[in-house]
């Protein structure tokens, strides 16, 4: 992997994903209920290269962590095809999934929760090492892992310690060092910064942005900040319910979007700035998002869009390519500005 | 959070504050003291525990012949009997404990980290055996098989499995959506490894403190089933044996039920104090 | 007279670690009519400090200092008296609606039982009130609803049900513990936006803790920024967003970053962690990660002075201009 920093547009994409569909079946209530599907993601689209950021943003329950998880295949996809490298990862076995684990790695939101209690820092990040580069000794394991330590910027000194005696920027650096451990192209970061207190944020995105330049990382980075998200991303996706709303190169989708949701979003943030706030017309979306066991037909978003007409409630609008790499699945789209 | 000393995990924290709590402390201390002496029983009396005096028959404590507890009807130290009845309750609470750990914590968390059908086919059979009537189950055994006291271990310990399978599986099922579980698939181990090196680590804290409720449990069961004369065969003896023995002559010998009832009241005292101690110091509320 | 009245408030907890000192000596009034927003990170003791104030501490917890409410002094009141000033005359809402809610009695019961319990309302008239408080927070269809079970609600719409109940009795404070976090962003612009209605119909003081600054900017009049247990800066929200003098609070405006301007450029970070509450420096708590630190910082702690009308500051250093 040499420096992929200005990728050509001919090269293949890492990651390929075609109208991926992750059902859930709930068990109903009951032996003799009608057990009940959730859409959590229903036909998204997308491509990744190497060195590039995908930000997905979105609301909870819109699917972005199913997303993350459907790509690591640790929740299997109901449709669709996900290709890493040129490789199909779904269908795949356990046991099967297993040599592309070296690709793939993700970073958990909880820092405390997703590091295990009882294991030292040093056995934390050499796991994936132990299990999928099993050619190695203990002495090499450890020489690694403590360059990785050093990487990410915690002291190697502290190989024999325990996770709770970290904070939580600390423990989060202690998960990107295990999801580095095995030299992955493609890191999937669910949230890793919003459990963060906000100066510590800070540190966790330039890290990350710091080892992507490095080494070329590509970054599938989810949150619910749309702030941290256009800091880091290349590209950004917007997903209501599920569903892909609107996909677009960052500078793009943040100076003019074109879903009226990417609109609502953008326009519900608090800023940091006491006039800005104050001179805020209208609150600009009304309501709860819908559950996802009972999305709206036709256009999920039609029951709280301002711009819903008829149409919008009969028939669900396919994803369609737009100007300068936009696609966007709106009946009515926004004017570009 | 300098320096490089290695650092101090969860177990060491929770001993720190369990030899913190007196209560827990003195308690094993006392119990230490217990299992010291059954085990030292030969080697502290001139008597054999099968031994009879015959020239002194339900004797109160008599130092001079170095019977300490007295004897009991038949003419048999009371100090041995005891000390070894202790050897056999301690040893029955011991190893059905460990049976009933040893098949509780496979099934409730191979049950509660594969999920799904697995799970609800081995909690179906864990609910049957619920529902069996479980001293009538041990007291068929023991009326087809004989009082053999190995049964009586593996009997003990295959009814108390299902209360260790039911607490793991729940535990398991909270563990298995921590991230860390998650974060190991992605890792790329495979399921036993997951369950080897994640899920039972992580419930040894709460497996630990109903082993030390458990152990109680278990010497209460056989004490009951020696009451009922199921239990450990003459001449060989248990604490629920020999209480049962001076619960009998209450009014001619009270020290024949007063020294083997203080040893297991005591032993019992000392488990649940233990028991309480460790699950104040795993707790990890107080974190 | 300040509705609320806090001076040289202390907070300590007694752990098996040691002492954890969650509050050290923080002091500042609240008018009536008036938001202060008090702003921190995890640990920095903004929490704890209004648990205290209410009488609300885990049983380990210490509290030295004086809060006076309306001219009375709270720490001095027995216990059930303090109990029946919150919910009448103060009132709370914290992160999660749904923990604040019973989850086996009807948004009804809930709503009528304050109402009967501390005002003495008969049946009907509290539950007018109620239905009246709902439509005021924009639940629709609220003498429908009002039968429905907390679990029936969406998210945003148990928060405002949290809200409704909280304004049940008309109180003179509003205490709102991160009342927007646990919600998504276009639903918490519509609670913001409540908010802020609610507080010009009601007339009423919010006391706002967040670690949000965007959600100060736009609710606060006066915003307290804490670090570590202490104030580091309190001032007009203008003031404060337009000229920080504290370098933490210098360092948390640069460290987010925001939609309103260019991206790309690295963020400001702050390095380091905040301190162990358990060991605090003797100096200046926020010493360790000042970029202007000097010998004297790490000695002394710095005390609360005013260096303009209404803006107090604690910091060794001259201040930038």
């Amino acid at each position: 992997m040499s420096a992929a920093t200005q990728p050509s547009e001919r090269t293949e994409s890492l990651l390929q994903v075609r109208d991926l569909e992750v059902h859930f079946t709930l068990p109903g209530d009951g032996w003799l209920a009608r057990r009940r599907v959730v859409r959590a993601v229903d036909g998204v689209c997308f491509n990744l290269r190497a060195g590039r950021t995908l930000g997905v943003v979105g609301e909870s329950g819109c699917g972005k962590s199913t997303l993350a998880r459907a790509l690591l295949g640790l929740v299997p996809a109901t449709g669709g095809s996900i290709r890493l490298a040129g490789e199909e990862i779904t269908g795949r076995t356990a046991a099967a999934l297993r040599p592309l684990r070296r690709k793939v790695q993700m970073v958990f939101q909880d820092p405390f929760a997703s590091l295990d209690p009882r294991m030292t820092l040093g056995q934390i990040i050499a796991e994936p090492l132990r299990a999928l580069n099993p050619e190695l000794d203990a002495a090499e394991r450890r020489r690694r892992v403590r360059h990785l330590m050093e990487r990410v910027g915690l002291a190697a000194g502290w190989i024999d310690r325990y996770p709770h005696e970290f904070s939580g920027g600390q423990c989060q650096r202690i998960g990107i060092a295990r999801a580095l451990a095995c030299g992955p192209e493609l890191l999937v970061c669910d949230e890793p910064v919003s459990a963060l207190d906000v100066s510590v944020q800070a540190q966790i995105v330039n890290l990350l942005m710091e080892l992507q330049r490095e080494l070329g990382l590509a970054l599938l980075f989810i949150a619910h900040d749309l702030a941290v998200v256009r800091q880091v991303s290349h590209e950004v996706m917007v997903m209501y319910l599920g569903r892909q709303a609107e996909l677009a190169p960052a500078e793009l989708l943040y100076r003019s979007p074109r879903h009226p949701y990417t609109r609502a979003l953008l326009d519900s943030v608090p800023l940091p700035d006491p006039e800005r706030e104050r001179a805020r017309q209208a609150v600009p979306l009304a309501g709860d998002p819908p559950s996802p066991l009972s999305p709206p037909a036709g256009c999920a978003f039609h029951t709280r869009c301002p711009r819903a007409q008829a149409r919008c409630r009969q028939s669900r609008p396919a994803l369609h390519p737009l100007e300068e790499g936009r696609q966007l699945a709106c009946h009515f789209p926004l004017p570009v500005q | 959070m300098t320096g490089g000393a290695p650092g101090r995990s969860l177990w060491q924290d929770a001993r720190r504050r369990l030899l913190r709590n007196r209560a827990a402390v003195t308690a094993m201390v006392i119990l230490a003291i217990i299992i010291l002496l059954v085990t030292a029983a030969p080697w502290l009396s001139p008597w054999q525990f099968d031994q009879i005096d015959w020239d002194r028959l339900s004797i109160p404590p008599d130092p001079a012949s170095r019977h300490w507890f007295g004897t009991d009807a038949v003419g048999r130290d009371l100090f041995v009997r005891t000390l070894l009845g202790g050897r056999v309750s301690l040893l029955v609470g011991v190893v059905a404990t460990l049976v009933s750990l040893a098949i509780g914590v496979t099934w409730g968390a191979v049950a509660g980290y594969l999920g799904g059908r697995v799970d609800a086919v081995m909690m179906r059979v864990v609910d049957i055996l619920y529902a069996m009537p479980f001293m009538f189950f041990v007291i068929l055994l023991m009326v087809f098989f004989g009082r053999d006291i190995l049964l009586l271990f593996v009997a003990i310990g295959a009814i108390n499995w299902l209360d260790m399978a039911r607490i793991v599986r729940g535990q398991t099922l909270a563990l298995k959506q921590r991230e860390f579980v998650e974060a190991a698939v992605a890792s790329g181990l495979t399921t036993p490894a997951i369950i080897g090196r994640h899920i039972v680590p992580n419930l040894l804290g709460v497996v630990a403190v109903y082993v030390t409720l458990t152990i109680p449990q278990v010497i209460l069961v056989e004490s009951f089933l020696s009451f009922l004369g199921l239990g450990v065969q003459e001449p060989f003896t248990s604490w629920g044996a020999l209480v049962n023995d001076g619960a009998q002559e209450i009014e001619s010998a009270p020290w024949s039920l007063l020294f083997p009832a203080s040893f297991l009241a005591v032993t019992l005292f000392c488990f649940n104090f233990i028991g309480d101690g460790l699950r104040d110091a795993l707790d990890p509320r107080d974190r | 007279m300040a509705l609320l009245e806090v001076r040289d408030l202390e907070i300590r907890f007694h752990t098996d670690d040691g002492e954890v000192r969650a509050v050290n000596g923080l002091s500042f009034r609240l008018e009536r009519g008036e938001t202060l927003g008090i702003v921190g990170e995890s640990g920095s003791g903004k929490s704890q400090a209004v648990l205290g104030l209410m009488g609300l501490l885990a049983d380990n917890g210490r509290l030295r200092g004086s809060v006076r409410f309306d001219g009375e002094e709270l720490t001095r009141l027995p216990r059930n008296a303090l109990a029946r000033l919150r919910g009448r005359r103060i009132a709370m809402v914290f992160q999660d609606p749904l923990s604040a809610l019973n989850p086996h009695l009807t948004v009804e019961r809930q709503m009528t039982e304050v109402l009967t319990r501390h005002e003495g309302m008969g049946r009907r008239a509290a539950r007018r009130r109620a239905i009246e408080m709902l439509e005021a927070v924009q639940v629709p269809d609220a003498a429908r609803r009002i039968r429905r079970y907390p679990h029936e609600f969406s998210g945003g719409m148990r928060q405002r049900v949290v809200i409704a109940m909280a304004l049940l009795c008309r109180p003179d404070l509003l205490i709102a513990d991160e009342p927007t976090t646990a919600l998504d962003v276009t639903v918490q612009a519509q609670v913001l936006r409540l908010l802020r209605d609610l507080q010009q119909r009601f007339h009423m003081s919010i006391l706002l803790i967040t670690h949000d600054l965007g959600v100060v900017a736009g609710l606060s009049d006066r915003v307290l920024v804490m670090y570590a247990g202490r104030a580091c800066e309190e001032a007009g929200v203008r003031e404060l967003f337009h000229h920080p003098r504290h370098p933490y609070t210098l360092g948390l405006l640069q460290s987010v970053p925001r939609l309103d301007t260019p991206a790309g450029e690295p963020l400001r970070a702050i390095p380091g962690s905040p301190p162990s509450l358990l060991q605090l420096p003797a100096g200046c708590a926020f010493a360790e990660r000042c970029p202007r630190a000097r010998p004297a910082c790490r000695e002394t702690p710095p005390a609360m002075r005013e260096i303009a009308p209404g803006h107090h500051l604690a910091c060794h250093l001259e201040p930038p201009p």
